[in-house]
């Protein structure tokens, strides 16, 4: 039952060539990835299939899409393993973007690049123990050093950062940044390399899902970044995380269509097969009822996030639209996956299927860029104000 | 407002959407309430909706419409309803079911007698329903039989929209056994043995011509016959597609006029010191609101322009209908409670909203007949 979505071609080859890359190799390795164990072979095949610097222009080795095939490989990616959807999502919304919207040329050629060619996996160092959706009262500090900056800090679950080569690390550069009336102009962005002295990434998190992709503490002690390292303008941080975010709530709708369909078609496969009293699930009421409010829901979703990708690449505000897209999405994900659990009964509660990893995974897409609750009143803001 | 702006609306589009909320803000928005209450349908108002081209605006321009899409008629309809939830659908029950059916299934001929009236501006019904024949539209009874060159009808239809005010009616009538022995037959006003009845006392859409229709030896000529005998089923679930997607953005209307209402409403009251839109927890149900409304809004526009690209519309339809009249109601509901105790009195809009959406959950496929079909459609697909 395929809804014309009223894709370019362009835009239908991308999703066709993730879809399929995803059923032969991702698919069938995704309950292993969610164990725990990252899936360094994956990672190398995307890079090689162009998948790590997807939107990022030819030039600096990216593959150029827009941002309707972008989101599509997500919802792609997100379908077959959730862990993997995350390490892509990170890769190409959250450092290759920023980095290629505000950095410099020299920026662009030595360190977009070899993101964009997959040889080096970024991260993005936002979060801290005690700032999650109050962004702007981060505590991490950026002094000025001999020849750069000096930075001291701690960020708090970073996803990729175990195996990130590149940190993009948000401080103050304003010491007066967190107290009141300091405004939004104190935070800066900086391009770190992971290796590098004074920077230490902690152990991962034991999470509830997403077992495949690490979310880490980072330590910044008396990191010495050199002066090249500040990515656009001092005091341009928060507006950088902002818009990057706003792109990255693109990729989240998509991410949760992603995990709500690939657990609504398990549990068509499931409701066809399993009988009880006499008949296939797929033919008792209640179950074709919840499988009609599934399917709709998944649609309106990804319908959303398209909505939300055509106005970005048309260059038109899509900031209300990426929060809405998000909240929808992340919310229906959900519900949808819940319901897929409850149909497949006993089983659904087995890792031996797997709509339980959906359903795991589901429940951060509420919570991450931008819960779902500050989004609601960013949309109000843009409904009332 | 921004967020409901559409980014894939051409300049011609957003001009005729732009007109019609003109002309529902200058013509309908001021006696809407009072037709609420005085349960009448404008006649005089449908017909200069039809003069400025807002009825069948997706009927062909050689039968007097408008040449255009079924995107443009949800435009419209989503306008209207945004004012008006009986206006916009008496325009889209009578130019788009009964204007839509004749489209789909008469000769030519009968498409020039027919339609022009309807996009002129006089009434078109659409008689399906029957008191034992509801979701389960294929039970019907009313029984039509070939008499040499007429038709003999004997039947009872009720819940006929326009079905009193009417000029055209298209009547779905039994000429044979099960699913593939019904047909669709043209009635008129003048036929004789036909009689009507205003079904008083309705919940919502109250200025809606709603009628029972009872056909006692109605003889009609057997050239009243749409398609071949025996095709009356099938042309009038072709036409429920359609009907769908008028009926969502129905819903849409609804639930945006009531959403605007909650949102100016609490812009202006104050509670506890300051504006009650100052209130993180109005500002969510409000956004909750708007979200709901943004999904239904892409369903139902995706289903026209599935519909407008010539394949089959059903499944986007059965979706954009279900979710919108859902999400309608709920925001139709969510406004009432913004609105606190004032929302409970006549005189608000939401309270008018709320009844009007509560048809559309039930009217043009129940939610649950719509989940089966859906449902049927994943299962199958």
């Amino acid at each position: 039952m395929a809804i014309d979505d009223f894709l370019t071609e362009e835009q239908t080859m991308v999703r066709g060539m993730v879809r399929d890359f995803c059923e032969k190799e991702v698919t069938p390795r995704a309950a292993e990835t969610d164990a725990g164990r990252f899936p360094a072979e994956l990672v190398r095949r995307m890079s090689e299939l162009g998948l790590l610097g997807m939107a990022v222009p030819a030039e600096y080795g990216g593959g150029g899409v827009d941002a309707v095939s972008l989101a599509l490989a997500m919802e792609e990616m997100s379908a077959a393993c959730p862990s993997l959807s995350v390490i892509f999502a990170v890769q190409n919304t959250l450092v290759c973007a920023p980095i290629n919207d505000y950095g410099t040329k020299a920026q662009k050629k030595d360190i977009l690049g070899p993101l964009a060619r997959g040889e080096k996996l970024g991260c993005f160092g936002l979060t801290e123990p005690v700032t999650g959706s109050d962004a702007a009262a981060l505590k991490t500090r950026a002094e000025t050093g001999a020849d750069g900056w000096i930075i001291n800090g701690e960020k708090r679950f970073i996803s990729v950062s175990q195996e990130a080569d590149i940190c993009l690390i948000f401080a103050a550069t304003d010491l007066t940044a967190g107290q009141p009336g300091s405004g939004h102009k104190s935070i800066s962005v900086f391009i770190a390399e992971t290796g590098s002295p004074g920077f230490e990434v902690g152990p991962s998190e034991e999470k509830m899902g997403l077992g495949g992709s690490s979310a880490c503490s980072i330590r910044c002690e008396l990191l010495d970044l050199p002066a090249s390292a500040l990515l656009g303008n001092e005091g341009q941080g928060l507006e950088i995380a902002m818009v990057t975010l706003d792109a990255g709530r693109i990729e989240v709708a998509a991410q949760a269509a992603g995990f709500a369909r690939a657990a609504l078609e398990a549990t068509v496969d499931y409701a066809r097969e399993r009988e009880t009293f006499g008949k296939p699930l797929s033919r008792h009421q209640p179950v074709q009822w919840k499988i009609a409010d599934m399917a709709t829901e998944i649609e309106a979703a990804r319908l959303l996030y398209l909505k939300a990708a055509r106005l970005k690449e048309a260059s038109f505000p899509f900031s209300a639209e990426a929060a809405i897209a998000k909240v929808f999405a992340s919310d229906m994900a959900q519900r949808v996956t819940s319901e897929a659990v409850q149909i497949h009964g006993g089983n659904g509660y087995m890792k031996a299927y797997p709509v339980e990893r959906y359903y795991r995974a589901a429940k951060v897409t509420q919570i991450y860029e931008g819960a779902n609750e500050i989004l609601l009143q960013l949309i109000a803001k843009h409904l009332i104000d | 407002m921004p967020i409901s702006t559409h980014p894939e609306l051409s300049d011609s589009q957003a001009a005729l959407q732009a007109a019609t909320k003109n002309f529902a803000q200058n013509h309908l928005a001021p006696g809407a309430s009072e037709r609420d209450k005085t349960c009448e349908l404008p006649i005089e108002l449908f017909r200069e909706a039809a003069r400025v081209g807002l009825v069948g605006v997706n009927l062909p321009e050689r039968f007097g419409g408008g040449g255009l899409g079924l995107t443009e008629a949800a435009l419209v309809l989503e306008q209207l309803a945004g004012v008006d939830g009986s206006f916009a659908l008496t325009v889209g029950a009578s130019a788009g079911l009964t204007g839509g059916h004749i489209l789909r299934a008469a000769t030519e001929t009968q498409a020039a007698r027919w339609i022009p009236p309807l996009t002129r501006g006089e009434l078109g019904a659409w008689a399906l329903t029957e008191p034992g024949a509801g979701s389960d539209a294929a039970a019907l009874v009313c029984k039509a039989e070939k008499t040499g060159g007429s038709y003999l009808i004997n039947g009872l239809k009720i819940f006929v929209s326009q079905g009193k005010l009417f000029s055209v009616m298209i009547l779905m009538a039994r000429t044979g056994e099960g699913r593939g022995g019904i047909s669709a037959l043209i009635i008129e006003t003048d036929d004789a043995g036909r009689e009507s009845f205003l079904i008083e006392g309705k919940l919502g859409m109250r200025s809606m011509d709603t009628a029972r229709v009872v056909l006692k030896n109605c003889e009609v000529p057997a050239n009243r016959l749409l398609g071949a005998e025996g095709d009356g089923f099938s042309q009038a679930m072709e036409t429920l597609v359609e009907g769908r997607i008028g009926a969502g953005a129905v819903c849409l209307g609804l639930g945006q006029g009531a959403l605007d209402a909650a949102t100016e409403y609490a812009r202006g009251r104050e509670a506890f010191g300051r504006s009650i839109s100052d209130f993180a927890g109005v500002r969510g149900q409000l956004a909750d609101c708007a979200i709901s409304l943004s999904a239904a809004r892409e369903l139902v526009y995706r289903a026209a322009r599935v519909a407008d690209s010539h394949n089959d519309a059903g499944p986007a339809a059965n979706m954009a209908k279900l979710f919108a009249s859902e999400a309608a109601l709920k925001v139709c509901d969510r406004s009432i409670q913004v609105h606190g105790g004032q929302g409970y009195i006549d005189t608000s809009p939401v309270n008018r909203f709320w009844r009007d959406a509560r048809l559309m959950t039930v009217g043009e496929g129940s939610s649950e007949i719509i989940r089966g079909v859906i449902s049927r459609s994943v299962f199958e697909g």
